[in-house]
């Protein structure tokens, strides 16, 4: 049994590639049991924002490159996507690569924005939606509390995440370099959590006016009253683009909804006043060659990103802690995952070795004459006490064993194989060990 | 004592120039609190104001020591009207200070008097004209004119120019905070605008009166007068920039376009005006 993850992430993988195969929070149900129906998985998790798409996997077998394989094959056809036009941008990783990268994922060491917290919410996010699909299990739901645990460290013992500018702040930064912002008209396109977030920041700039356009109009006048600003019907955002100066878009359509075509007019009527787009979604909600036309200003979330990445370069220290606290659960997961392929062994030692000490007594009985109760119980004590004895030594270091393993790499060498040389020498089949869920020694 | 006040106005503007400068480069955004806005300091503008107002009253001080000593009009003479022009962008820029800080603005302005008061103090002896025609108070109102349009011109110049280098910098989207505290591209668009829109009667103003300066008493031909090189430069403005306030208040022509537009028309301008005169422009 392996735990594995494949996945592509904002480092090399462009944004054009990321929004192909990332997958909308209503189609995360779908993906997880498409997921799950990959032969040889035990448990399944997708971890999906607009910096990454990752599927972290508990799988059977020895092959590690047919699980790869597999979950890659289902990122394609779930998505639809011929797997060579994504398959560069994935990284492959098992174990300890795989552990230790969450840990760093959720700690913010992984993001673009170095310590940002809005991967916490989304890893919480991404494991509650595996256990409520039913397609995790005591592995994955282990390694992502302690993903969590790491993310909360991180945020409460670090400077890492403290003051950083994020992409509302960017948003305000760019919409100052070319709008007096109290003359603003911003036009939000989708309820998202982003979105409110980026208008809050320009709201608490002094924008002029806040308009909220979504296709559940009940949820855009609920958003726009949050805001202070007024909501419009869906259909109506086109002819608002005239008048309006900062487009913040982030709805969850598939294709964009901002095209050359549509701004073509729209900048006629600005007559060559700017406009500045914010296209926050993923998939992206606005052409890309939009950038290409005059007084037109697109970012896009890499390019809010790299923004922000400018103003929070030079937080080495901090960053050294938290890959310390990121260290330390990785640590602490694999001595329980380690522990936890022990117990199995363990557990099959003590049941052979009572074995052995109920045969020895029934043989005792029918051979002994009869004995008082209070001798007989004296004779089953130190039977069970000589088998204690027996196994005592052998038990312990198994569980050391299992936690030298769990060693970093070149930290001290394994003696993990006494867990085999244990099966062989107490004769324990394989077959019959069936791993423990939840123990733990 | 006027080559003194006139290097002492010059140190000060340069000094003007460089913390105005340097507010742009200092005084970045610093990241704020959670939803807070953005803020920035402004001690080196503070600094900045105090040695444009301290320059702006030694150049005037030189200005009329000048007048004293020559017993003329400052525009008897090229150090003279160089004087006046570094005083004009000077005092045209204060004004727009005053209304709206733009320390970017600033910058370019105080660079570009400073440059005109070197061009004046490498002219302490330039030749005095002693045409009677220099004390006709028209002249007066002719230089004036002038002077205080291409003030308005260069701040212009100046904020297009910056326009460009936003527009070139967002559009780059590369994230680097290089000259982060450039104005807002719609503010420069206003101050291209407002300064066309000053600058265009005042150069009206200086082309109306040319006429009732030579009446009766032109040495050169008419002809001559529509070759000299500040007369085609001024010309050329005019043009351009009743093209750009027609474009822009009846068409509502703006943004990138017009910038160039404006500059390129600015660039050949001025490439006309450094050209040889042959007029009255010589100070003879």
């Amino acid at each position: 049994m392996h735990l594995v993850l494949v996945g592509l992430s904002h480092h090399a993988a462009p944004i054009s590639v990321r929004e192909r195969i990332s997958c909308a929070e209503h189609r995360l149900p779908d993906a997880l049991s498409h997921a799950a129906q990959v032969p040889g998985v035990r448990e399944i998790l997708i971890l999906s924002t607009c910096n990454r798409m990752e599927v972290y996997g508990v799988v059977e077998g020895p092959d590690l490159g047919y699980a790869y394989s597999a979950i890659a094959r289902h990122l394609s056809a779930f998505h639809n996507v011929p797997e060579a036009q994504f398959d560069a941008y994935l990284y492959r990783k098992a174990e300890h690569e795989a552990i230790s990268h969450l840990m760093r994922v959720a700690s913010g060491l992984d993001s673009l924005v170095l310590g940002e917290a809005q991967i916490l919410g989304q890893v919480r996010t991404a494991l509650r939606n595996a256990q409520e699909s039913g397609v995790v299990g005591g592995v994955l739901s282990h390694l992502f509390q302690h993903a969590l645990n790491s993310g909360k460290r991180v945020q409460q013992e670090t400077g890492l995440g403290k003051g950083a500018f994020s992409i509302g702040h960017a948003a305000v930064d760019l919409a100052a370099r070319i709008f007096s912002l109290p003359e603003a008209t911003v036009l939000l396109l989708g309820a998202g959590k982003m979105s409110l977030l980026t208008a809050r920041h320009l709201a608490a700039n002094g924008v002029n006016l806040i308009v909220v356009a979504n296709r559940t109009h009940e949820k855009a006048e609920k958003m726009a009253s949050n805001l202070g600003g007024k909501a419009i019907r869906y259909e109506d955002f086109p002819d608002m683009l005239a008048r309006t100066d900062i487009v913040i878009a982030s709805t969850s359509a598939p294709h964009p909804i901002i095209r050359r075509e549509m701004l073509q007019p729209v900048l006629k009527k600005r007559r060559g006043k700017p406009l500045f787009l914010i296209d926050i979604a993923v998939p992206r909600d606005i052409d890309a060659d939009v950038a290409d036309m005059d007084n037109v200003f697109l970012y896009n979330i890499d390019h809010l990103q790299e923004v922000v990445a400018h103003r929070v370069r030079g937080r080495a220290v901090e960053a050294r802690q938290a890959e310390v606290i990121a260290t330390s659960e990785t640590q602490e997961f694999l001595n329980w995952y380690r522990a936890r392929e022990a117990a199995p062994v363990i557990k099959q030692l003590r049941g052979r070795l009572d074995d052995y000490a109920r045969k020895r007594l029934e043989i005792l009985r029918s051979n002994l004459s009869p004995q008082s109760d209070k001798d007989w119980a004296q004779i089953e004590l130190q039977i069970h006490s000589l088998m204690d004895e027996v196994a005592r030594e052998p038990i312990l270091r198994m569980k050391r064993a299992s936690k030298e393993a769990a060693a970093p790499a070149g930290a001290a060498p394994t003696r993990y194989d006494l867990l085999s040389a244990a099966r062989e020498i107490f004769g324990l089949g394989v077959d019959d060990i069936a791993p423990a869920r939840e123990e733990t020694l | 004592m006027t080559t003194l006040l006139t290097a002492l106005a010059l140190a000060l503007f340069l000094g003007s120039a460089v913390c105005y400068s340097a507010v742009l480069f200092l005084d970045a955004p610093s990241a704020p609190a959670p939803l807070g806005p953005l803020t920035a300091s402004s001690r080196p503008s503070r600094y900045s104001r105090v040695l444009l107002y301290a320059g702006l009253l030694t150049l005037f001080a030189s200005i009329g020591a000048n007048c004293i000593a020559s017993g003329h009009s400052p525009f008897a003479s090229e150090y003279g009207t160089m004087l006046v022009g570094a005083f004009g962008t000077a005092a045209v820029f204060a004004v727009w200070d005053r209304k709206t800080r733009m320390p970017a603005v600033g910058g370019v302005a105080m660079l570009m008097s400073c440059l005109a008061l070197t061009g004046a103090l490498l002219r302490t002896h330039s030749h005095v004209a002693k045409d009677p025609l220099i004390r006709n108070p028209l002249v007066t109102v002719h230089v004036l004119a002038i002077v205080a349009a291409y003030g308005l011109i260069l701040v212009a110049a100046a904020s297009a120019g910056m326009y460009l280098m936003q527009d070139r910098q967002l559009k780059s989207r590369s994230g680097a905070p290089f000259l982060r505290l450039l104005p807002p591209l719609t503010r420069l668009d206003t101050i291209v605008f407002q300064c066309v829109s000053y600058a265009f009667p005042l150069l009206t103003l200086s082309l109306v009166v040319i006429p009732m300066i030579f009446r009766g008493d032109m040495k050169e031909p008419a002809s001559a007068w529509f070759v000299d090189s500040r007369f085609v430069s001024t010309a050329i403005l005019w043009f351009l920039f009743s093209t750009y306030l027609g474009g822009r208040l009846i068409i509502g022509w703006r943004g990138v376009r017009l910038q160039v537009i404006l500059l390129i028309g600015i660039a050949i301008a001025f490439a006309a005006y450094a050209l040889p005169t042959a007029s009255a422009h010589r100070f003879n």
